[in-house]
């Protein structure tokens, strides 16, 4: 039974110009309905699977901050109904700095919400427009104050580097600034331009150039040297923390079972991986008429669960043991990835201790290259 | 089976018409079949799919027409009699006039069709002129006359004007709206001549066409001229004196139906368990062992291919698949030539001859798709004449095989008359454009005050590269444009080598314009620094000519290629990035330590810094 639960709340004040993930505007929709729907999906899946084995609540979005706590609180009604909250290891809550407000701070702090993360991005203005933010740093230092004036440590710090003019100082001053507010952990994403976002449409339209592949390369080693010097583990290729790494984000990496609940939602369920549809209204419609909302779902062969723990395992900066993974599937998975290992510890990319394989610092910069090598069909 | 009367044959032969629709592309040709066939009600309108006479999906996707297909028809006409009508497919691209001249050959009588609005194209005229060679009977169409644009008025007069046929009677028509149809298809029984040849003399049939089939063996498309061909019959094929029994013969309707006898007019197939692909060439007679002819009926015109490139695998295993894909393909295209050659950069590969570059690219879509196999084209090449100073002379259609230039006294290179059919706004661009492909200006002239027929000598190798393409965006698209080959010149030609990571790729070697060298030097090497992704190392790219370096550039080496993203639990989405990564690896070539994907090989043909 899936030990972490990941709910999605798809509503934004503004959209930002990178983001693909499933969002609306707050403005017009159906709020309430779409809470009730969450219930609905919530309350199949606590009827056919049950949420007895679930250590980690994860409410993403979107912005679960964007709603209000009229509109939020028959979410965490349901859900202080069917799960003890107060017993939860995580319940992490993403929010905006700039809508977090004292009152949703107590609200969600009642409810047991113990980790919050803040989408900071960067502290730069000019690259805050750019990315279409509309919160300013200061709203960042506000909403940390905030926080733990009511004594919550657990907070994680997002940031985005490669951002389209961005420079090696800039992101230097992010870095600093973010480990200046002394936050337990911080996440650092490189901007990928994805097609479906305005700024992929500035980029067709030759409006914006890509940070250059070295320059990018430089980025992230400049974020990991001074993560790392600041106190800063990094246990996953963009996640640091002083001395707790997220729990829930770690059943990704993992391979651990997740219910995905909401919009557009991802879940994996019993050797099924699944995902909800993107539009609001069929979500509505179908969950209205008792159905789930899965437009897709794929049950694992066990080929593509090893390669999964592989290509995920090495994610994360322990990396994997074979020994162990080769226990777990019945075969000798020193053996069906021997020649790959042997030439990926050979270029630098992979080192070892006994059973357990690992990433280098090269290896982080072109994990890709890594990854690829234990799909087995291609 | 019944005995088969020769009365019967004789008064059945008068009521059979066999034509062809000559058309340039886009002039509606394929709706004319389909409407045809719909009038003749070939088929339930619910088999209709559209075009359907183009069946292989290449065709469709592409709106042209590459294969023949031949179709019998049943047509109760004005005149109370029923008429047996064998429409015959043709290719209407340039590149094809081979083919065209195969399915005229099996032909009386030709439908011209000339769009409404845009008149007579250069192409439409040389397949006209061809039809003429063959003594076809030519009933112009003038189609699309519902367009706001349309002139049939002034069409006629160019029809007259140009070919010199009188378009009195010409159909007035349009396929898409069914207008026109009943019309031409009387025109085709009342003027289209039934064949002549005799039922009861030795048989002769032309074979226009074969394909393989896995279970069958071959099976090919005949016309008869003489005689009767049945299944039991032992038969003879004249040029390589191979004898087989038939197992069936039929026609199509479109559906396959095999009959008792094919006897003289009739155009329709032939098998006869022949498992050697060898033994039956398009163009050859067949006869009867038992009462054989004394002549082959005279072949058609042959072309020789005059675009070469090197065709290999991307992967190594499967170069004797690509020899049988191959081996297929000149089943029914006998000017498609090929020979084993070896490249240090890509291994085992077939030097391949072409018609020209569209017969090029359909060819290489061909084996991808039907055959499967992913393919490394090199950028097309003609043939050269090389004089060495010993006083030998080497013909070279691979590059990379060009001799030392010290070596060389001199080298000739084909040319060919272009004639451009454009309308005059476009004359300038025209010109600079031929300037710019080394063109010598013949002469021009006026078809009407609007339209001009612009005609240059330019090198073939020329036009190989992006001519087609340079012209259609120079013009928008209005210029036609068809060539011819007219002999060989010599050149200021010098070898270019391009190195990648210090190394001379051969597969990627070129000949060029002595004057051209240092530019197209520059423009590929940016260019393969471009389509070449960045590898784990960096890798430097020159030009040389003789040893010397004319042009450079660098692909910077990748330093960094990791999902940092927040994917949430979005795995799917990271695998399917991984294995795009993985399979975009294995369609590229290994070349040296430098991984080459295929488009890298065409880039040599790149002429602009765009």
């Amino acid at each position: 039974m899936p030990k972490g639960l990941y709910i999605h709340i798809p509503f934004c004040d503004h959209i930002c110009t990178y983001c693909d993930f499933p969002k609306l505007l707050t403005k017009g929709q159906r709020h309430e309905a779409y809470i009730e729907s969450l219930i609905r999906e919530l309350q199949h899946y606590e009827k056919e699977v049950g949420f007895d084995e679930v250590q980690t609540i994860y409410i993403g979005g979107g912005t679960p901050t964007a709603l209000s706590i009229e509109q939020l609180s028959p979410l965490f009604d349901y859900l202080a109904q069917v799960i003890h909250l107060d017993q939860l290891v995580e319940f992490s809550l993403e929010a905006n700095p700039e809508n977090l407000t004292e009152e949703k701070v107590r609200y969600l702090i009642s409810q047991h919400v113990s980790r919050f993360s803040l989408g900071v991005q960067t502290f730069d203005e000019t690259l805050l427009k750019t990315i279409g933010r509309k919160h300013c740093p200061q709203d960042v230092h506000r909403a940390v104050s905030l926080l733990q004036s009511y004594g919550i440590t657990n907070i994680n710090l997002d940031l985005i580097y490669s951002i389209p003019t961005q420079t090696l100082e800039q992101v230097r001053r992010d870095v600093e600034e973010a480990i200046s507010l002394g936050v337990e952990h911080i996440s650092a994403y490189s901007l990928i331009v994805e097609e479906h976002t305005p700024l992929y449409l500035a980029y067709m339209k030759d409006q914006l150039t890509l940070t250059d592949n070295e320059l990018e390369a430089q980025m992230y080693q400049l974020v990991m040297d001074m993560l790392e010097k600041n106190g800063y583990h990094q246990y996953e290729i963009s996640n640091f923390s002083k001395a707790a790494p997220s729990i829930h984000n770690q059943w990704y990496w993992r391979n651990e079972t997740y219910f995905g609940i909401g919009l557009g939602a991802h879940g994996y369920i019993d050797g099924i991986r699944y995902q909800n549809t993107r539009s609001i209204n069929t979500y509505i419609d179908v969950l209205t008429n008792g159905k789930l909302p899965v437009i897709e779902s794929h049950a694992l062969t066990m080929e593509e669960r090893l390669e999964e723990e592989m290509f995920l395992g090495l994610r994360l900066s322990e990396g994997v043991d074979l020994a162990v993974i080769s226990d777990k599937y019945g075969q000798n998975v020193e053996v069906l990835y021997q020649v790959a290992i042997n030439q990926l510890i050979e270029k630098g990319y992979l080192m070892r201790e006994d059973h357990r394989i690992s990433l280098t610092r090269q290896g982080l910069l072109m994990a890709n290259d890594v990854f690829e090598q234990f799909l087995l069909s291609i | 089976m019944s005995a088969i009367n020769s009365e019967q044959i004789k008064e059945r032969q008068k009521r059979i018409r066999n034509f062809s629709i000559i058309a340039h592309i886009d002039h509606g040709k394929t709706t004319l079949s389909d409407r045809i066939l719909e009038r003749t009600n070939a088929l339930e309108k619910r088999e209709m799919k559209n075009q359907l006479l183009d069946s292989m999906e290449l065709e469709r996707e592409r709106g042209i027409t590459i294969k023949l297909n031949a179709v019998q028809l049943t047509y109760k006409a004005k005149d109370g009699n029923e008429y047996i009508l064998h429409l015959i497919d043709t290719p209407g691209h340039v590149d094809f006039t081979y083919e065209v001249s195969r399915s005229l050959a099996a032909c009386e009588g030709a439908v011209l069709v000339v769009d409404a609005a845009q008149g007579i194209e250069a192409q439409t005229l040389a397949n006209v002129y061809l039809a003429l060679d063959n003594d076809l009977e030519i009933l112009p169409l003038i189609n699309k006359i519902d367009l706001p644009s349309a002139d049939p008025e002034r069409v006629k007069q160019e029809v007259e004007d140009i070919i010199g046929l009188p378009a009195d009677d010409a159909v007035l028509a349009s396929a898409k709206a069914g207008i026109g149809i009943e019309e031409i298809l009387e025109q085709v029984v009342e003027k289209v001549p039934a064949p002549t040849g005799d039922p009861d003399a030795p048989l002769q049939a032309l074979i226009f066409d074969s394909v393989y089939d896995q279970y069958r063996g071959i099976i090919a498309s005949i016309r008869v001229v003489n005689g009767t061909m049945k299944k039991g019959q032992i038969i003879r094929m004249m040029a390589t004196g191979a004898e087989y029994e038939v197992v069936e013969v039929g026609v199509h309707t479109p559906h396959e139906k095999i009959v008792d006898y094919l006897s003289v007019g009739d155009v329709g197939f032939v098998t006869a368990s022949i498992k050697d692909v060898k033994t039956v060439r398009v163009g050859d007679t067949i006869t009867s062992v038992e009462n054989p002819a004394e002549e082959p009926l005279p072949g058609y015109r042959k072309l020789n291919p005059m675009v070469f490139c090197g065709l290999y695998p991307i992967d190594a295993a499967r170069y004797n698949d690509l020899r049988d894909a191959l081996e297929k393909l000149v089943l029914n295209d006998s000017s498609l030539q090929f020979e084993p050659e070896t490249s240090q950069a890509l291994g085992f590969g077939f030097r391949t001859g072409f018609l020209g570059l569209l017969h090029m690219d359909v060819i290489q879509e061909r084996i991808e798709r039907e055959f499967n196999i992913d393919l490394i084209a090199t950028a097309p090449s003609v043939i050269y004449h090389v004089y060495l100073t010993d006083g030998t002379q080497l013909i070279v259609d691979n590059p990379s095989q060009m001799p030392e230039p010290q070596t060389i006294k001199s080298i000739e290179e084909p040319y060919v008359k272009a004639s451009i059919m454009t309308p005059n706004d476009y004359v300038g661009p025209i010109m600079e454009l031929c300037q710019k492909k080394r063109g010598v200006f013949i002469d021009m002239q006026y078809l009407d005050e609007t339209r001009v027929h612009v005609n240059y000598e330019i090198p073939l190798g020329e036009i190989v590269y992006d001519f087609f393409d340079q012209l259609k965006s120079s013009t928008k698209g209005y210029a036609s444009f068809d060539y011819e080959l007219i002999g060989y010149k010599p050149s200021k030609l010098v070898k270019m080598d391009i190195l990648l990571n210090g190394e001379i790729v051969d597969a990627l070697s070129l000949i060029v314009h002595k004057d051209f060298a240092y530019s197209r030097g520059k423009v590929i090497t940016e260019k393969l620094k471009e389509i070449i992704p960045r590898q784990q190392f960096e890798v430097p790219i020159q030009a040389a000519i003789g040893g010397k370096i004319i042009a450079r550039s660098t692909i910077k080496a990748l330093r960094k290629n990791v999902l940092a993203k927040c994917y949430g639990g979005d795995i799917s989405r990271k695998r399917k990035l991984l294995e795009k990564q993985k399979e975009g690896k294995k369609r590229m070539k290994s070349v040296g330590s430098v991984e080459v994907p295929q488009e890298a090989f065409m880039a040599v043909l790149s002429m602009d810094e765009d």
